[in-house]
C-alpha cells in the first residue's frame, strides 16, 4: 500500500441480535458515521459475525475499494480474529481493521440511557475510525515449535496428559517434586462413585509413564527457572538428591528394613511412620529409595551406613549432589493439583491436631488403604481401638468467606463414601454427615447418595456444628442443629472426620510467578475463557490439567488433563505459531539510549545495544515482548512505539471521543 | 471484637431497613452453624439465630418485631465469629431489639427491670437477684451467693448511659 493512497474505511454497525440494538439507535449511529470523511460505507446488520454479515465485508472491500474496515459490535476478545479473517479473506493485511465495543462498552451498561447510549456508541465508533486511518500493515511471524512437551506434576492429571502426548508420538518430560508419581490419587483407598480400587486403576497408568518410550520421567525434581516463550520455553530443573545411584538400584528395598532411623511418613500424612531411607509408598514409581538427610544418622552424625553396607548393588552415594538440568521445550502442561486447607492452623474449633481423633477425609483414606499405616483397619488414632459411632463434617473451610469462598466440588461426595468406608468395614457402627447442602452433581454421583442413604446406619444431619469440643473424659462432642427434624442434637462420637476444603499445591504460586500465568481471586490457575477455552492460560503455550484450574474430582480432571494434552499436540504438530504482532519497536532515530525501558519490561524483552556508529539503542526482542505497553508509555522521546496502538493512533482517537 | 465495631455502630445509630441493608442477611445460606452452637439456643427453644435471619431476609420482621424471641439472644458473638458467610445473626438480632424499642414496643418485663437496675443500681441486674432462663427472678440469698457491692457514684453513670437513648424503653421512666 502507497503511503499517498486515499483512504477508504468501510463501516458496519453490529445489532448483536438486541444486546445492542435494543439499546443503542443503530439507524442514527448510521447516519451519523456515514458523514464521517473517508467513510465510504456505512452498514448495520443483525449478526455481524454470522456468514452473512461477514460476507458483506468481504464483498464491500471488493467491490467498493475498501482499505480500512471498522465493525462496532461486541469486545475485540469476543470476535476480533473473527472479523481480521473476514478482512484478509477480502484481501486486506488484516490489521487493518479496528473494531468499537459498542455491547460491554455501550448497550450493556447504559441499559436504561438510550439516548446517552447512542451518543456514546457514535463516540467510540469515530474513535474507531480515527484510528482506522493511521492504520498501518502489521505482519505476522510464523515461530518454530519445538516437538516437546514439559508436565509439571506427576499426579493423576500429568501422568493422562503424559500418556496422551506421548502416545500421538511426541517427546515429554514429567516433572514430579516428591520421589514418586501418583499425586493424591495415590492416596485414595477407592475412588467414588463406583468404588473402584483407586491403585488398581492408577498403577498400571504409572507403570505405563515408567516404561514408555517417548516419556521421560524426572521425580524428585522442582522446576527452578523458566524463560522464553510458546514454542520455544527455556527450562531448568533442580534434580534433588536421592543419595541412591537410580542406575544400580532395583528396589529390593533391603536398605528400607535394614535403616534404623525412622521420621513420620509424609505419603501417610503423618499417621504412619517411614524410615530415614524410604520409598515413597509401596507401589512408588519409579521404585527407588530416597534418603532423608534430615533424618539420616549418617548424614546427622557422621555413623551407621547401614544401608550402604547391605545393599547388594552398592547403589547408595552418599556423595550425590543436586544437579541442574536444562530443557527446551515447545508447550508446558501445568498440573500441579491441590493441597488440603490447613484446618488446624485456621480453624481451631474443629480442634484438628489437637485432638487425636480429629482427622481429615485424606487421612482416613490412608486408615482404609490395605497398604496404609493401619493395614486397611479402621482405628480411632487416639487408642488404636475401632470407632462405633463416626461424625463426618462437610464444607470444612469450604464455601466460607473467611476461609475458602468456594466448594470443594468432591467433599461431599468423598463424605458420603467415607460414610460407606466406615458401615461397610465396621456394621455396628453409626455414622453421622453433617452437612450443609449435598452436591452430588456428576455421573453417578446422585445414585451413589441414594445407595448410601439405604443404610440404616448412616444418617444425615442438615446443619454444621459449630465447634467441637472435648470432655474431661477426653471424649468429643459437640452440639449440631438439624433443620431436618428441627432440633439441636448433641453428637458424642468416637472419630470425627472432616471433609476439607482444598487450596492451590503449595508449588504452584512460584511457577505462576516463573511463567507470569495470572491467578484467579481463589489463587488458582485462570482459564483463558471459564467455558470456551478452559485449558488455556494468559500465557501462549501453557496448559492447565486438573486442580491447578480450580478443585476437582477424578472424571473433570482426567477430561481436563486430555483437553490439555490435544491442545500442547496440536500446538506440535502445526510445527509453528504465530506471533501477535502488537509489538514494541524502537525508531533509533529518536532513541536516545536513556535505557529508562529496560528495567520496567516485565518479559526481559529489552536489551541496549551498541549499533555500528557507536550510538547506544535499546532493543526489542520481539519473540520476548508480549505488547503490554509499559515501554511505550515511558519512553521519554516517543522512540518506543507499540504496533498497532501508537501514539498517534491512540491520540487521533482521545481527540474523536472529546470532540 | 475483631470487625464488628464499625457495624456495631450502625446497628445502634440507623434504622432496620439500613441495618439490614448493611448486614445482608440475604447471603445466607442456612449452614446451621449458628443455632448449633448458640449459647442462648441452648436454653431458649424457641431461639434459632439462622430462623431469625431466614425470617428477617423473607420479609418477616414485623412479625419478629412483635415477639419475645428476639430478646433471647445472650451476646456471646459467636454466630457473628463463626458464620461462613460474614453476616452476623447477632446484630440482626439487635437491630430487631433497637426497632422494637423505637415502635415503642415494650420488651419483657425482664428487660425493664434489667435497664432500671442498670440506671439506678449500675448493674444489669439486682444484686440480690438471678435470672432464670425463663426469665424468672431468684434470690441470691436462697443459692448461697454473697451479697455484691454498691457501686459509688451512681448520677454521673446515669447520665453517662442517657446519652445512648436509654429512656426510649417503654416503661423505664
Amino acid at each position: 500500500m502507497v503511503e499517498s493512497e486515499e483512504i477508504r474505511i468501510g463501516v458496519y454497525v453490529c445489532h448483536c441480535g438486541l444486546n445492542i440494538a435494543s439499546v443503542v439507535d443503530i439507524n442514527k449511529v448510521i447516519e451519523e458515521v456515514s458523514k464521517v470523511p473517508n467513510v465510504v460505507v456505512a452498514k448495520e446488520y443483525q449478526f455481524m459475525c454470522s456468514q452473512p454479515g461477514q460476507n458483506m465485508i468481504i464483498e464491500d472491500i471488493k467491490q467498493r475499494h475498501l482499505n480500512r474496515v471498522v465493525v462496532a459490535a461486541c469486545s475485540p476478545r469476543m470476535h476480533e480474529p473473527t472479523f481480521q479473517k473476514a478482512v484478509e479473506e477480502g484481501g486486506l493485511n488484516p490489521y487493518l481493521f479496528e473494531m468499537a465495543n459498542i455491547r460491554e462498552h455501550c448497550s450493556w451498561v447504559h441499559e436504561k440511557e438510550k439516548d446517552a447510549a447512542t451518543d456514546k456508541a457514535i463516540k467510540l465508533v469515530n474513535a474507531a475510525i480515527a484510528k482506522a486511518r493511521l492504520l498501518k500493515p502489521l505482519n505476522v511471524e510464523k515461530v518454530k515449535v519445538i516437538p516437546k512437551a514439559l508436565v509439571i506434576g506427576g499426579g493423576i492429571a500429568g501422568i493422562r496428559a503424559s500418556l496422551d502426548i506421548a502416545n500421538a508420538g511426541f517427546q515429554v518430560h514429567l516433572v514430579e517434586t516428591r520421589p514418586s508419581i501418583g499425586g493424591n490419587m495415590a492416596r485414595l483407598d477407592k475412588t467414588f462413585p463406583t468404588l473402584d480400587c483407586s491403585q488398581c486403576i492408577l498403577t498400571p497408568l504409572m507403570v505405563e509413564v515408567s516404561r514408555h518410550p517417548n516419556i521421560i520421567l524426572r521425580t524428585y525434581t522442582d522446576v527452578v527457572d523458566i524463560s522464553g516463550s510458546v514454542g520455544n520455553f527455556k527450562v531448568k530443573l533442580l534434580k534433588k538428591p536421592r543419595y541412591v545411584d537410580a542406575t544400580k538400584c532395583t528396589g529390593c528395598g533391603v536398605c528400607v528394613t535394614k535403616c534404623p532411623w525412622t521420621a513420620p511418613s509424609e505419603f501417610e500424612l503423618g499417621l504412619g511412620k517411614r524410615k530415614a531411607i524410604y520409598f515413597e509408598f509401596p507401589q512408588a514409581v519409579p521404585l527407588i529409595p530416597v534418603i532423608d538427610p534430615e533424618h539420616c544418622m549418617y548424614f546427622q552424625k557422621g555413623t551407621c551406613r547401614a544401608c550402604e553396607r547391605f545393599c547388594p548393588t552398592k547403589a547408595i552415594d552418599f556423595n550425590q549432589k543436586p544437579e541442574e538440568v536444562e530443557l527446551e521445550v515447545g508447550v508446558i502442561i501445568l498440573a500441579t493439583g491441590y493441597s488440603l486447607y490447613d484446618v488446624a492452623k485456621t480453624m481451631p474449633e474443629y480442634g484438628y491436631r489437637k485432638y487425636k481423633d480429629v482427622i481429615t477425609g485424606l487421612e482416613l483414606e490412608r486408615l482404609v488403604s490395605a497398604s496404609g499405616p493401619t493395614k486397611g483397619h479402621i482405628v480411632r488414632p487416639s487408642d488404636g481401638k475401632e470407632p462405633k459411632k463416626v461424625a463426618i463434617i462437610l464444607c470444612v473451610g469450604s464455601r466460607d468467606e473467611k476461609h475458602l469462598r468456594y466448594c470443594c466440588r468432591f467433599g461431599c461426595v468423598a463424605g458420603i463414601k467415607h460414610a460407606y468406608y466406615i458401615v461397610s468395614y465396621i456394621p455396628d457402627a453409626e455414622v453421622y454427615i453433617c452437612y450443609r447442602d449435598i452436591r452430588t452433581f456428576g455421573k453417578g454421583y446422585e445414585e451413589f447418595y441414594e445407595r448410601i442413604r439405604n443404610y440404616e446406619n448412616v444418617k444425615f444431619i442438615r446443619g454444621s456444628p459449630m465447634e467441637i469440643l472435648q470432655d474431661a473424659d477426653g471424649s468429643l462432642y459437640f452440639d449440631v442443629f438439624d433443620a431436618n427434624t428441627n432440633r439441636v442434637v448433641t453428637l458424642r462420637p468416637d472419630l470425627v472426620v472432616l471433609e476439607t476444603g482444598v487450596v492451590p499445591h503449595t508449588t504452584f504460586k512460584e511457577l505462576a510467578k516463573l511463567l507470569k500465568c495470572s491467578i484467579g481471586p481463589d489463587g488458582f490457575a485462570l482459564e483463558l475463557h471459564p467455558k470456551l477455552r478452559p485449558t488455556e492460560t494468559s500465557v501462549d503455550g501453557v496448559f492447565l490439567a486438573g486442580a491447578v484450574q480450580g478443585p476437582k474430582d477424578i472424571p473433570d480432571t482426567v477430561a481436563q488433563a486430555g483437553a490439555a494434552a490435544s491442545s500442547a499436540i496440536a500446538l506440535m504438530s502445526k510445527g509453528y505459531v504465530e506471533t501477535v504482532p502488537y509489538v514494541a519497536s524502537i525508531n533509533e532515530d529518536l532513541c536516545s539510549g536513556c535505557g529508562i525501558c529496560q528495567p520496567l519490561c516485565a518479559f526481559d524483552a529489552i536489551s541496549l545495544v551498541k549499533k555500528e556508529d557507536g550510538k547506544q539503542v535499546a532493543s526489542v526482542d520481539i519473540s520476548k515482548c508480549k505488547g503490554c505497553g509499559v515501554c511505550a508509555a515511558a519512553c521519554p522521546s516517543g522512540a518506543a512505539q507499540q504496533l498497532g496502538f501508537s501514539d498517534d493512533q491512540i491520540l487521533a482517537m482521545v481527540r474523536a471521543l472529546t470532540r | 471484637m475483631f470487625i464488628l465495631s464499625r457495624r456495631l455502630i450502625l446497628t445502634f445509630k440507623f434504622s432496620l431497613e439500613d441495618t439490614v441493608k448493611e448486614l445482608r442477611p440475604q447471603l445466607c445460606y442456612q449452614c446451621m452453624k449458628c443455632s448449633s452452637g448458640c449459647t442462648a439456643a441452648k436454653v431458649v427453644d424457641k431461639y434459632r439465630p439462622h430462623e431469625i435471619v431466614a425470617l428477617v431476609k423473607a420479609g418477616y420482621s414485623d412479625e419478629l418485631i412483635n415477639s419475645d424471641v428476639i430478646w433471647a439472644c445472650s451476646a456471646c458473638l459467636k454466630c457473628a465469629e463463626y458464620c461462613p458467610q460474614r453476616l452476623s445473626p447477632f446484630e440482626v438480632v439487635m437491630a430487631l431489639r433497637n426497632e422494637a424499642i423505637v415502635r415503642g414496643r415494650a420488651p419483657p418485663k425482664s428487660f425493664v427491670e434489667m435497664a432500671k437496675s442498670i440506671l439506678e443500681l449500675g448493674h444489669i441486674q439486682k444484686p440480690m437477684y438471678i435470672m432464670s432462663k425463663d426469665f424468672e427472678e431468684v434470690s441470691r440469698t436462697e443459692l448461697g451467693l454473697p451479697e455484691m457491692p454498691k457501686p459509688k457514684d451512681i448520677e454521673k453513670f446515669k447520665q453517662h448511659v442517657l446519652l445512648v437513648g436509654f429512656e426510649k424503653l417503654k416503661g423505664i421512666v
